[in-house]
């Protein structure tokens, strides 16, 4: 569930209308909290640190996921837990990986994603960057392309950044 | 060798909380010859009874319906031996409970003092297995030895409910 | 030793690494419970024979100077398949550092031809001394009995190993 960004407004007093000491107070505090993209990349890495025990220094924006960081199917559990808990907020499996475009016969052809299953691909993933996985876009390669950098931007569509 | 390696729950909030407690003894099997100059318990059991905390804590809250298992165990950190005479308190709190797993952050205590500290993660068994891998009936007398029911509270504190499968199991018995 | 994990020690380089194996019968206690109608090694017993192979490097490659080599630490240890009765769990861990007491390894456990676990650990040796002075005057019997449980499980390693003068 998300966390309010929002601060619990001051109690207003009889002689001020609430209507305009709350609505300033509520913008400056959904602006002080909202995270930069370092901020993001900070916790994202330290999730993937803890969940894939990996040095914090081999954790780059292009580190692949799978290739790189050596994370396995129970490993994207683990991580989705640890993201979800340190930005409060919920992570769909489908959201992240659109399993069943992959499992889809109009959208795969000879082990292969067709264009129109590309196009949903990236329809369903506005964060990730799969200009690599168009070029062979093979099922099986699918999960082993997704970057640090492609968590980063998806986290950072669900939390807003400053 | 039995696999149990709880003997009792001294509290149970579904969904939420699970301590248990484990005596150490020196006539237990896994003490015999372990560690001869100062038997102690290993860590693999001291880990298996906190999962069993957490994994029973993780199953009751969908009715024992799924299936759990332990799928990772992210983090153990031993602090000192455990040793036969010692009783450990585990502690197993759920951070989040999905459809396919649960990760749940744990601990063991022994006379208050941080022994142990464990971060599970549990897979939800599909379809490609065998269903169900315990026999109901026994299932329940198992969490019913454990105390589970004695102590459980739902979230509004009122007593745990045992679910109907395994109640209409247990009568089923011969 | 009732919950010695390894049947036998295949290989041992001091300071480096080790292969050992451990096969599952089906006649194990235990299986009854985990799981009455899926028997299976359990996750931790994994672990354990994971860990034993470790510690058993630490002690050749110090020589058996201490009897205790625990446990401290297990990180990431993931289970990608079951090991079911008639299989054998094929344990190896690498010395990955060492610092004073401490040793950091990478494990694994293969059955199957296919990886079932892996780990880091970080075992750590406990002089019995600082324990329990007492205790301490156990320590040399008890070192030789890690010894002789080293030398059950791994006589056909040893009677490969070339012996200088």
């Amino acid at each position: 569930m998300r966390k309010a960004l929002c601060g619990n407004p001051p109690l207003a007093t009889p002689e001020i209308s609430p209507k305009i000491t709350i609505f300033p107070i509520l913008r400056a505090t959904e602006f002080a909290q909202m995270p930069t993209k370092a901020d993001v990349f900070e916790k994202v890495k330290a999730a993937l640190v803890d969940a894939l025990g990996v040095d914090d220094d081999q954790v780059t924006p292009d580190a692949t996921m799978v290739g790189d960081l050596g994370a396995e199917s129970i490993d994207f559990l683990d991580i989705v837990f640890r993201l979800e808990k340190a930005f409060g907020i919920e992570i769909p499996r489908s959201e992240l990986f659109p399993d069943d475009v992959l499992t889809n016969s109009a959208y795969v052809a000879d082990g292969k994603v067709t264009p129109q299953g590309v196009e949903e691909l990236k329809r369903r993933m506005p964060f990730a960057d799969l200009t690599k996985f168009e070029q062979n876009p093979v099922v099986q390669d699918f999960g082993n392309l997704l970057t640090v950098n492609d968590l980063c931007r998806y986290v950072e569509s669900k939390v807003g950044v400053s | 060798m039995r696999w149990m390696w709880i003997d009792r729950f001294l509290e149970f909030q579904s969904g939420r909380r699970a301590v248990a407690r484990k005596n150490i003894s020196l006539v237990e099997e896994q003490i015999d010859e372990y560690s001869p100059a100062y038997p102690y318990m290993p860590a693999s059991l001291i880990i298996e009874g906190i999962a069993q905390t957490a994994g029973l804590l993780v199953g009751e809250s969908s009715g024992f319906k799924d299936r759990v298992i332990l799928a990772k165990l992210a983090k153990a950190t031993m602090h000192r031996l455990a040793r036969p005479g010692d009783t450990l308190i585990y502690t197993a709190e759920v951070v989040d409970i999905k459809r396919d797993g649960a990760f749940c952050n744990c601990t063991s205590h022994i006379e208050g003092e941080l022994q142990a500290e464990v971060e599970l993660v549990f897979a939800m068994l599909d379809d490609r297995f065998p269903d169900p891998i315990f026999d109901p009936a026994d299932f329940l007398s198992m969490v019913r030895i454990f105390g589970l029911y004695d102590v459980g509270v739902d979230a509004n504190g009122q007593p745990l409910q045992i679910p109907p499968h395994l109640l209409a199991a247990e009568r089923a018995r011969p | 030793m009732r919950f010695g994990m390894l049947d036998r020690i295949t290989e041992l380089v001091p300071g480096e690494r080790i292969v050992a194996e451990r096969k599952l019968t089906g006649r194990e206690d235990y299986l009854a419970d985990h799981f009455p109608h899926f028997p299976v090694m359990p996750g931790v017993l994994m672990l354990e024979a994971m860990y034993q192979a470790a510690a058993w490097l630490v002690r050749v490659t110090d020589d058996f100077q201490d009897s205790i080599v625990r446990l401290k630490e297990a990180r990431n240890v993931k289970y990608s398949d079951f090991v079911v009765p008639g299989q054998t769990l094929i344990v190896s861990a690498e010395i990955k550092k060492r610092d004073g007491h401490l040793t950091s390894l990478t494990a694994q456990g293969i059955s199957h031809d296919a990886v079932a676990v892996s780990a880091r650990l970080v075992l750590e040796v406990v002089p019995v001394a600082s324990l329990s002075p007492d205790r301490s005057m156990l320590e040399p019997w008890a070192r030789k009995q890690m010894r002789d449980k080293f030398l059950k499980i791994s006589s056909e390693l040893l009677s490969r190993i070339p012996v200088n003068a």
